[in-house]
């Protein structure tokens, strides 16, 4: 399926181009890679030189890259997104559509 | 740094006030302002509809008077669509509650009372939570003499030591009714100086949170909902590609 601006944070974010943007942290902010496995409070990133990293979700913001091929525009796009947002195990997240759209 | 820009968010037009929003627009564009929004009270006639004057920005707005907690919400409803800005006059416990529990609010103001300053820690976490931002309503110290003078500074020092120890939003600003009313940025931020609000806080309260207001409402095309927004690349591309030498 298509990721759209609107549905990135309910959507599958493993195989995602991803930077974090900011973070409480400051030694985080200068990690970006590919989202390699992801629980319920961390993002597995897997950086250029093969490392992997976990960051917390909670508190940073990450900025990820949706391709081309799956933006449905024929251009990558990028979105910025509070990670507080994807608090949650990925199978379980679309159920939190309701919620935010509520608001 | 570039040079803040000023909102007056609290600003009554006729029938409330004594002047027509062309006249108001003219004596803030002249204060120097950004930008005021006009928020006549929910009763009283249809809402303003946002609009530019002679270049200046005028945001639509209500206020919403009610006496009844569940009647807030649904007038808060009512109005979220079509209004920039919502507005609470609370006054008893029970509205300010509401107010500040309800993330659809955005300016909580006329809380406080003769008796007590209206926040506590409980309502001042909630509005911290909800992003509802608390307005201190400088006309009140212009117009009040003696006794109440007294009561009402004393009133924005608590405030402010609750707004300071939770980070609640917080907003300075006029409540004027007619264009006499009005006073110029830094008149408010010399009152403000005035309970003890620092300088830096009073351009924050005045500039920063009201900006974050109106672009909430207000939302570009790079917005999709809280949290979430658009960019154009990565930040800071250029050190990406240096890291992968």
């Amino acid at each position: 399926m298509e990721i759209t601006p609107s549905n990135l944070v309910f959507h599958e974010l493993i195989g995602l181009q991803v930077k974090i943007a900011e973070s409480g942290n400051p030694a985080l902010e200068t990690i970006s890679g590919k989202v390699v496995d992801e629980t319920r409070n961390m993002l597995i990133i897997q950086t250029k030189e093969g490392i992997e990293k976990m960051v917390q979700k909670n508190g940073t913001t990450f900025v990820f890259q949706i391709p081309a091929h799956l933006s449905g525009k024929h251009a990558e796009r990028y979105v910025k997104v509070n990670g507080n947002l994807l608090l949650s195990q990925p199978e379980n997240r679309t159920k939190n559509i309701r919620k935010i759209h509520m608001r | 740094m570039a040079r803040p820009v000023f909102y007056d968010l609290n600003v009554y037009s006729a029938p409330e006030g004594k002047n027509t929003i062309e006249e108001l627009a003219a004596f803030s564009s002249r204060l120097e302002f950004g930008g005021i929004a006009i928020i006549n009270p929910s009763g009283s006639s249809q809402p303003v509809k946002a609009k530019k004057v002679h270049g200046f920005e005028v945001f639509s707005g209500v206020e919403v008077r009610v006496d009844n907690p569940s009647r807030l919400h649904g007038m808060v409803g009512k109005y979220r669509k079509n209004t920039d800005i919502i507005v609470v006059r609370g006054g008893s416990e029970n509205i300010n509650r509401a107010a500040v529990e309800n993330s659809n609010v955005d300016i909580l103001c006329g809380f406080g009372s003769m008796k007590d300053n209206g926040l506590n820690h409980v309502l001042a976490k909630s509005a911290s939570d909800n992003n509802v931002a608390i307005s201190f309503d400088l006309g009140e110290v212009i117009v009040h003499r003696g006794g109440k003078r007294v009561r009402t500074l004393s009133n924005f020092r608590k405030d402010l030591a609750l707004v300071r120890k939770y980070n609640v939003p917080f907003i300075l600003t006029s409540n004027a009714r007619s264009c006499y009313d009005l006073r110029a940025p830094r008149e408010l931020i010399a009152l403000a100086g005035l309970f003890g609000m620092t300088k830096e806080e009073a351009v924050y309260g005045l500039s920063t949170i009201p900006e974050s207001i109106i672009s909430r409402n207000r939302p570009s095309s790079k917005y999709v909902f809280e949290g979430v927004e658009i960019v154009d690349g990565m930040p800071g591309d250029a050190t990406v590609e240096g890291d992968g030498q």
